[in-house]
């Protein structure tokens, strides 16, 4: 027995219009049949309004409205159908002080381009089976940041297992690992 | 106005994804199929590349120009942007060697202050970029695009040399 994924309303959100086909087809290729595609924030929020997505999937830096103000509008606008809605924010930014951001903004999950088909999947599956509660506070709306430990969980591990980090080849690899010494020199850097 | 006396409410809204789907999620081959669709994808990426290329370099000269503290935060949120844009992109679109650059390039950028020194760090990672283009090395870029990460390995350990002491 599989995700019977037929009804499920997804809406991806990026100013890049060939990311929009990639992300499109692989959504296709998983089995989604109701796929919207927006270019900015501000068509995504009109866009929610009339369609009531089950799940968003959007990039960060778009113009005229950018990701997070699109989150944000989403979690508070009394005319979005479903401030609950998951948010997955697909991006290339990942420093601690983005994800933060994001996080601070209502999003669900994060998920750091460039992505393999696998990594895009867990987030959803994570959504799916582990999802989080929403806190209502005085300067917050949104899933909580923290995640609940689930003892007996089978599903896919994050971050760590993101094939995105696995799938580096030999040669690759060499110039991978002049690149992260030097990113390691950078971070040491910014501490001196 | 935000009210600071609000207690936190805790919400467990209805699974509502969970309910439409049901269990068992999706086939292992059919993730196969999907990241072969990424890698086999005929989206030519170069023509794009080379626009958000031009946004970097546009960017560094705004950060060059840039005087006050103000002008140069904004000059490096946009250049940290533009390189962002090709970190994301590359990578998804068969050209990994771009992705990595410019990920250092954004690694280094959100760690360091804005300097001709570092703007000539960030000027070195763009140029060689361009060259990655110019010469159409997609993937890791093989023996050429390992040469060029050495040469550009060279460049940032001036760098990092000048500024440890």
């Amino acid at each position: 027995m599989a995700y019977d994924l037929t009804t499920t309303k997804i809406l991806i959100v990026d100013d890049m219009a060939p990311m929009l086909t990639l992300c499109k087809s692989i959504l296709s290729i998983f089995g989604f049949k109701n796929v919207y595609l927006a270019h900015n924030g501000e068509e995504a929020l009109e866009m929610t309004i009339r369609h009531d997505p089950d799940l968003i999937i959007t990039d960060w830096m778009m113009a005229p409205m950018d990701g997070l103000q699109f989150t944000k509008e989403v979690r508070k606008n009394p005319l979005c159908p479903n401030p609950y809605v998951p948010i997955i924010m697909m991006t290339g930014f990942s420093s601690k002080l983005r994800v933060e951001a994001a996080r601070d903004c209502g999003i669900t999950e994060f998920l750091v381009k460039p992505f393999t088909s696998r990594d895009l999947y867990n987030r959803i599956v994570q959504i799916i089976e582990r999802p989080r509660q929403f806190v209502d506070a005085s300067d917050f709306f949104g899933p909580d940041r923290r995640r609940r430990v689930i003892k007996d969980y089978q599903g896919p591990q994050r971050r760590d297992d993101d094939d995105s980090k696995q799938e580096a080849t030999k040669e690759q690899k060499s110039a991978s690992d002049i690149l992260k010494k030097l990113r390691d020199e950078a971070q040491n850097l910014s501490k001196k | 106005m935000i009210d600071h006396n609000k207690k936190p409410r805790f919400i467990k809204p209805p699974n509502k994804l969970k309910m439409k789907v049901g269990t068992g999620g999706i086939e292992e081959r059919l993730l196969d199929d999907a990241q072969t669709y990424i890698q086999q994808t005929k989206i030519d990426f170069k023509p794009i590349a080379e626009n958000l290329l031009k946004d970097v370099m546009n960017a560094l000269q705004a950060a060059r120009n840039a005087k006050q503290e103000h002008e140069k935060k904004v000059a490096a949120d946009n250049l940290a942007g533009a390189i962002m844009q090709l970190k994301a992109n590359g990578g998804m679109f068969n050209y990994q060697l771009i992705s990595e650059i410019a990920a250092l390039a954004l690694h280094f950028l959100e760690n360091s202050k804005i300097n001709p020194d570092a703007l000539q760090v960030i000027d070195v990672h763009a140029k060689t970029i361009h060259i990655i283009l110019h010469h159409n090395l997609k993937g890791d870029g093989g023996k050429e695009g390992y040469a060029l990460v050495k040469e550009l390995e060279k460049a940032c350990e001036r760098y990092f040399s000048k500024h440890k002491e």
